[in-house]
């Protein structure tokens, strides 16, 4: 069972998974519970979203208020803008901060590193139980989904349910990939948190706030939130070009991280 | 002559402006056993670090088993059991958990030495690690350094934490690692710990190697630490004249002496017996401060 680093890092996060995947569950659960309701008095709700101010329904990743009446428009605005990709970037720092820079300041990579593994190994090996990790939450997800559309009558294609939480997990492990990253350069644990949280939030702010404010527009495209909410992939089915983006990025993040951890020392 | 187990030239290490560690020549000889003294914060630690590539010298160069720590790391640490100094273990993990995790990254699915390690060492491999004491931590340790019979043990302050009854089954592994040819390069601030398993001793002062003895050499030495407490204010100035004697305080109060003493204690116990004497105290622990003292100071 505990016969490789990979499969020890999934095994010791097993107990905090199952509490990600309550959470991601309730809150997909919430969100629908709303649609019937909304759905039945679509007009009210219609007149109630156009009075929130702009600003506030563009930090949630939602262009028209119309929208919001739909399963399509209420799902995407939940789960897949503004609190969905959140709690998914909050995992992959979580997860990010512990695989490398945690295990440092904790002293336990002292005795890892004198076992016949190499610092690159421990990365990809930790990358993988990450990918496992992040994706059983998307899965959860995708699953939920996947059982209520029929029932709750949402009208979701199942490839663009499919789509939506492969883009959800790729755009988690850009945040995970860019924590280790930042982790194996710096070595320092607080920097490594405080680095990945600012710039996940300055990143947040920058996709909600750039359609508003014409200096910034060109800066939306380079937050993963833009990437992983304009191609509407609930909607409009897998978005190649947002898919090789996270792979991209992920991958030399990566690559940073074992170039830069193999070169440092360690724990000082 | 065979290989040295480990050899260092010149091997230095600085934190930016900090120095870890300047010019430390060591070579330890196959199947010997090593004791590494020094102080707490002496460098010790950073050698060590050095030797198993978790840390990268600043210049100067190592060999481990005629390997290169760096460019060798794999093959390095398959032949090398670690204990570090500041031992941290997953504490979610139990004990056996943990040593069957660090086998399997060694290759070995079925670790055949671990259960017989842990009861000599007394220890319960079945709780977390969490939930351990220090010295059941130690055990934890040196199970993991031990188990896979390495050609070489690195142990960094090995026994801290255990009761004097494991310190004692902890020698004996040693002198079992010895007999097998193996080697073990131990450090510890312990003179006394050394002097017990060790064949010769480097020590190690403010980042660089003060000397390497036979232990043998050591043990005529005999150098301690006694602390005289009169009942009056006494000059301490008849002790001075003792051949003995290498130095001399009075305390603030003027009523203890406090002496270093190499050799036979005779003529102080004697010098000490014609005023009034409320207490003797000899420390044989922890001798390292006054050893090195001595060790600078020109004689």
């Amino acid at each position: 069972m505990l016969d490789s680093i990979f499969a020890k890092t999934v095994w010791e996060r097993r107990r905090s998974i199952a509490w990600w995947v309550i959470g991601m569950v309730a809150l997909a659960g919430l969100t629908v519970a709303f649609y019937p309701a909304i759905r039945n008095d679509a007009e009210s709700f219609e007149e109630l979203f156009r009075a929130f101010p702009p600003e506030l329904l563009s930090i949630f990743g939602i262009d028209d208020p119309a929208s919001l009446v739909t399963a399509t428009g209420l799902v995407n605005s939940r789960l897949y803008s503004g609190f969905g990709p959140v709690i998914l970037a909050v995992l992959g720092i979580v997860l990010g901060t512990g695989a490398i820079v945690g295990e440092e300041e904790a002293g336990t990579l002292n005795l890892l590193l004198a076992q016949p593994v190499s610092r690159a190994q421990i990365i990809v090996e930790k990358a993988a139980a990450a990918a496992v990790l992040v994706g059983i939450v998307a899965a959860a997800l995708f699953l939920t989904l996947s059982v209520v559309n029929p029932l709750m009558d949402l009208g979701f294609r199942f490839s663009g349910i499919l789509a939506a939480n492969l883009l959800l997990w790729l755009f988690a492990m850009v945040f995970y990939t860019f924590t280790v990253a930042v982790g194996a350069i710096s070595g320092s644990r607080s920097l490594t948190v405080g680095g990945a949280a600012g710039t996940t939030a300055a990143l947040f702010f920058v996709n909600g706030l750039a359609p508003l404010v014409d200096e910034i527009a060109w800066m939306q495209k380079l937050t993963p939130f833009y990437w992983l909410q304009n191609p509407n992939p609930l909607a409009n089915g897998f978005d190649l070009g947002a898919i090789a983006i996270f792979i991209i990025v992920s991958a030399v993040g990566t690559a940073a991280a074992i170039w830069a951890f193999d070169r440092r020392d360690i724990g000082t | 002559m065979s290989e040295p187990a480990i050899r260092t030239l010149g091997l230095t290490k600085f934190y930016g402006k900090h120095r870890g560690i300047e010019d430390v020549d060591l070579s330890v000889t196959a199947g010997e056993v090593f004791g590494f003294l020094g102080p707490n914060g002496a460098g010790k630690s950073t050698t060590i670090r050095l030797l198993l590539d978790l840390l990268r010298p600043t210049s100067g160069a190592a060999s481990v088993l005629g390997l290169n720590p760096r460019t060798d790391a794999l093959a390095v640490r398959e032949q090398v059991g670690y204990l570090p100094g500041d031992l941290s273990m997953y504490p979610a993990m139990t004990g056996r958990q943990l040593c069957t995790y660090f086998a399997s990254l060694r290759g070995i699915a079925a670790p055949r030495l671990i259960g017989p390690l842990a009861e000599r060492l007394h220890l319960d491999l079945d709780r977390s690690i969490g939930d351990y004491s220090t010295g059941n931590r130690q055990k934890v340790g040196l199970v993991q350094a031990f188990m896979h019979e390495p050609e070489l043990l690195i142990l960094d302050e090995p026994t801290s934490g255990l009761d004097p009854l494991m310190q004692q089954e902890f020698y004996t592994m040693v002198d079992e690692v010895k007999e097998s040819g193996r080697t073990v390069f131990l450090s510890s601030h312990l003179l006394p710990e050394v002097e017990k398993v060790a064949d010769r001793v480097g020590i190690i002062r403010d980042g660089t190697m003060v000397t390497v003895e036979e232990v043998a050499t050591l043990k005529r030495q005999a150098i301690r630490r006694m602390e005289i407490q009169f009942a009056k204010r006494t000059d301490p100035s008849p002790f001075k004249t003792l051949s003995a004697v290498r130095k001399v305080d009075l305390s603030d109060d003027g009523l203890t002496v406090m002496l270093v003493v190499e050799g036979s204690i005779d003529g102080v116990v004697k010098t000490a017996a014609s005023y009034e004497v409320h207490n003797i105290v000899s420390h044989d622990g922890d001798l390292e401060d006054v050893f090195l003292e001595y060790y600078r100071s020109p004689v």
